[in-house]
């Protein structure tokens, strides 16, 4: 078994993953619960303090997805197995890329969103709706993210499904399996 | 050689992925930040409503992966390539799925007391005016919690270790009489 390229492929796996459950079940669990605390502004709080906890988590995990993937492919470029490969692997490349755009994006503006308040208790009716007591900037910022996040998890799903599919067609190629022998 | 459906295998690997980045998201990110909600039993409505929401995309998700794995060959394939790690993954997958109906139904049960309004002190301490039968649960569902999250890594770390095997070479006969 090749060691380093084992290792290098369980740490992507486990990078993406955390990635694309982390951010469904800030979507789809935290935010609409956020409602449930009277205070609009403790709502503020909570959604901050906990997405900036969780961002840290999502650019290491983002990063060591992309750390793992790059080196790789500089050496595999999916040639060795067919054109729709190829073509497969040329699409991980730019979703990569936007991905790490729109996640620092991302990270950028629910830094500048938790900055509009102390402790970033930014008053929100839910963690995808301002309050009507949300100053303009915050809602913008509170919109931007949400919409950022939005193409954060379609990236991240993407990612994950043509890597399942890049894998399938690495373990059917003899020929790629011919040449991942020379892989450390 | 047989070969896992493509559809079966996106499945087992989206599932598997939400599965444990949520249980992920949640352990790490929610269940310390509710300590900073000032009144306790508005800290357990959040966690009580935010898991309950999660374990509703979460037990899909869990499906998914189980019958993605079973009816879409994964299993087969893992069989042929590394039979040893085939039934590593099934115990891990096994205890993590037992884990994560554990948590859900103990969340449900710490739920039901104050209507959801569980006075606690974050997602995995209960605080002083936590009713005993809440206390109990909360201190099994870290135990559950906790346990789910590190087998479900084990799981996709072995999963990697599967794809990479190369398949085992099979007799004349078997390889005859297979597709």
């Amino acid at each position: 078994m090749r060691t380093l390229s084992t290792a290098a492929w369980v740490a992507h796996n486990l990078g993406l993953a955390a990635c694309f459950g982390g951010l469904l079940f800030g979507k789809a669990a935290l935010n609409p619960s956020l409602s449930a605390i009277d205070s609009e502004a403790e709502r503020g709080k909570v959604l901050n303090t906990t997405w900036n906890r969780y961002n840290a988590i999502n650019v290491a995990s983002f990063a060591t997805a992309a750390i793992t993937w790059f080196p790789g492919r500089l050496g595999l470029s999916g040639k060795e197995i067919d054109q729709q490969t190829r073509n497969l692997v040329l699409a991980k490349d730019i979703l990569f890329g936007v991905g790490a755009l729109s996640g620092l994006a991302s990270v950028i503006q629910g830094r500048a969103l938790t900055g509009q308040a102390p402790d970033g208790a930014v008053p929100i009716e839910s963690g995808t709706t301002p309050a009507s007591e949300t100053p303009e900037k915050a809602a913008s910022l509170l919109r931007s993210v949400n919409q950022l996040g939005n193409l954060n998890i379609l990236v991240t799903g993407a990612i994950l499904g043509i890597t399942t599919v890049l894998s399938m067609k690495a373990t059917k190629s003899a020929r790629f399996s011919a040449v991942s022998r020379f892989l450390p | 050689m047989k070969t896992p459906s493509s559809i079966g295998k996106v499945a087992h690997d989206i599932g598997l992925s939400t599965w444990f980045g949520g249980m992920f998201f949640g352990q790490l990110s929610l269940n310390p930040t509710v300590s900073s909600i000032s009144e306790e039993s508005e800290r357990g409505r959040v966690l009580n409503e935010a898991w309950a929401r999660f374990q509703a995309a979460n037990l899909p998700a869990m499906l998914s992966t189980l019958l993605g794995g079973r009816l879409g060959g994964v299993r087969e394939d893992s069989e042929l390539r590394a039979p040893g790690l085939r039934r590593a993954k099934d115990v891990l997958l096994g205890g993590a799925a037992f884990n994560t109906v554990a948590s859900a139904m103990l969340g449900a049960s710490t739920a039901a007391s104050r209507g959801g309004a569980t006075q606690v002190r974050s997602g995995t301490r209960p605080s002083r005016k936590t009713s005993p039968e809440a206390a109990l649960a909360m201190r099994l569902l870290r135990f559950t919690g906790d346990g789910s999250l590190v087998l479900l890594a084990a799981t996709m770390a072995v999963s990697a270790l599967i794809e990479a095997a190369e398949p085992k070479p099979r007799g004349l006969f078997s390889r005859l009489f297979s597709d």
